[in-house]
């Protein structure tokens, strides 16, 4: 009796499986390929940062190659030119692009270093419009309570990449944006003294580092 | 806090009102949204006051600040602690006048254990046992009143501020009833020591800030605003920040990001993100932080059980700069 109860019940569950399966193997879960894709960028920098045997030069570079990996720093850098972004000419505009890359590997990547001994956990994820998400996690040491971060990513066609970092409230792009807005509005909206101004930060970042 | 200080920041809005140096709108249509989005038409004379209390600050307040580090760091907790404990009945009040019954409880029980069990509020006992944590201030009460931040200002010795959080200040030093037993040398020293208390756990991320920036002023007006709009949404998001323009997967714009228009700052991606934190913030405790365009303080009608621990403990931008 119980066999057969059992087996009427696989048997039911295997039916409902087959009734279910194909639809969810279909549509692409993007809160959870977006979470897949923090952990694993996590998962590379806290090797990089554990590997004892890299140079620290090596180390920097090798954490500037996930972030520009992990980043879409081309969308973000226009983004961050907000209003000025529509007067600039093309030639100054991929000179611009070229320099803030290099200007955000500087302050950023580098900015790895100190999650030295922390841990990383995806706590929630949440979708974010049609191709993205709001993949939210825990940083901290052990036994402290973990800082909240949330990484807002997106799926485009060269695959997942964060587009944004909130920590508590405060949001990469908007801080960035705002503060070049500034820089923009003093310079008489000339993005070539921006980059200008750039370019003097990564010389000073790379003396001191 | 005590009433003298609270007539010290009444001074300094007064003086920062007075001193000359009003930023003048610009004509060009771009430059002047980017300076109606700053919202900071004393800028020049903030700059100025800002570069005072840079100086205050290299000279005075951070290697104070450093110099504290001597004292062990359990030692440096409590009386972290007893800071706060003692600042109960400021929370009190502002949970009150933001009908917010619960954190208004919590604040008492918190209070109550961590005066007796927590010997005089040395030891956070309440947090051991599960009382969470809140912190508000009257400037948190203004804006749930429904009040803006009006513009950006610069206090001396205090920092980054508005008009709103400048009057939120006078009102917290009024509600502590500390303030009216101290003489005012004690009221000094007592304001002096919480200054160094916020202070010492900035020291690296303000470092930070300031080698990275190119415009360390406007870094932290931006920090400050998200700060201050996330503590008033009581870390629960709530709202929405824009993103780079990309409707669909992969089509990398060429040219200019739709958010570069001026006429709709912030088109792309409407509102995904507030949706999908309110979704979750009744789910969890911290929930959902984040979430909300900065310079925007939407207020939302609601609960504000759910005040962010962070408030609390670390306030790693909020009023950055010479807390002195």
């Amino acid at each position: 009796m119980i066999d057969r109860r059992l087996f009427l019940a696989s048997a039911a569950s295997a039916a409902l499986g087959l009734l279910v399966a194909p639809r969810a193997g279909h549509a692409e879960d993007i809160p959870a390929a977006s979470s897949e894709f923090v952990s694993r960028l996590a998962d590379r920098v806290i090797g990089i940062l554990k590997d004892k045997s890299i140079s620290k030069d090596d180390r920097v570079k090798a954490l500037a190659a996930v972030f520009l990996d992990g980043f879409d720093v081309r969308a973000i850098g226009l983004f961050v030119l907000g209003i000025y972004g529509h007067k600039v000419s093309d030639s100054e505009r991929d000179t611009y692009l070229d320099v803030f890359k290099e200007y955000v590997v500087q302050t950023y990547a580098v900015r790895f270093n100190s999650y030295a001994g922390e841990t990383f956990k995806v706590t929630k994820t949440a979708p974010d419009g049609e191709a993205g998400a709001w993949v939210t996690s825990g940083i901290g040491k052990t036994g402290e309570e973990p800082t909240e971060v949330q990484w807002r990513v997106r799926k485009e066609q060269a695959g997942y990449k964060i587009i944004d970092v909130v920590v508590e409230g405060v949001s990469l792009l908007v801080t960035q944006r705002s503060e070049f807005a500034s820089v923009l509005q003093r310079n008489n909206g000339n993005v070539a003294s921006l980059t200008e101004l750039m370019r003097d930060k990564i010389v000073e970042l790379r003396q001191k580092s | 806090m005590s009433a003298a200080i609270g007539l010290n920041v009444g001074l300094a809005l007064a003086l920062s009102l007075w001193l000359p140096g009003c930023a003048t709108p610009p004509t060009d249509p771009d430059a002047r949204a980017a300076f109606e989005e700053a919202n900071d038409p004393l800028e020049p004379t903030n700059r100025a006051i800002f570069q005072f209390n840079v100086a205050l600050d290299d000279n005075i307040v951070k290697p104070v600040a450093k110099a504290y580090r001597v004292v062990p760091e359990d030692v440096r907790k409590g009386l972290h602690n007893m800071i706060v404990t003692v600042h109960a009945p400021v929370l009190f009040g502002n949970y009150l006048m933001q009908a917010a019954p619960n954190s208004a409880a919590d604040t008492v029980l918190r209070f109550l254990i961590n005066i007796t069990a927590g010997v005089g509020g040395f030891f956070d006992v309440a947090s051991m046992v599960g009382v969470p944590t809140h912190d508000t201030d009257f400037g948190v009460t203004l804006a749930k009143w429904g009040m803006g931040e009006q513009f950006y200002l610069m206090l001396p010795l205090f920092g980054p501020s508005n008009p709103r959080d400048a009057i939120g200040l006078g009102v917290d030093s009024l509600m502590d009833p500390i303030g009216y037993f101290a003489t005012l040398l004690e009221d000094v020293g007592r304001f002096a020591f919480e200054g160094i208390d916020k202070r010492e756990p900035l020291i690296e991320p303000l470092d930070e800030i300031r080698r990275t920036s190119v415009d360390y002023y406007a870094t932290l007006r931006s920090l400050y605003r998200q700060r201050r709009a996330d503590q008033i949404r009581s870390g629960k998001g709530g709202a929405n920040f824009p993103a780079p323009s990309i409707s669909g997967p992969g089509d990398m714009p060429n040219t200019v990001p739709e958010a570069a228009s001026p006429a709709e700052p912030q088109a792309a991606v409407p509102n995904s993100a507030g949706m999908a934190k309110e979704s979750q913030a009744s789910a969890e405790v911290p929930a959902g932080r984040g979430a909300g365009m900065a310079e925007t303080e939407t207020v939302p009608a609601g609960p504000t059980e759910q005040s962010a621990l962070a408030n609390e403990a670390r306030d790693p931008v909020g009023r950055p700069n010479v807390e002195q």
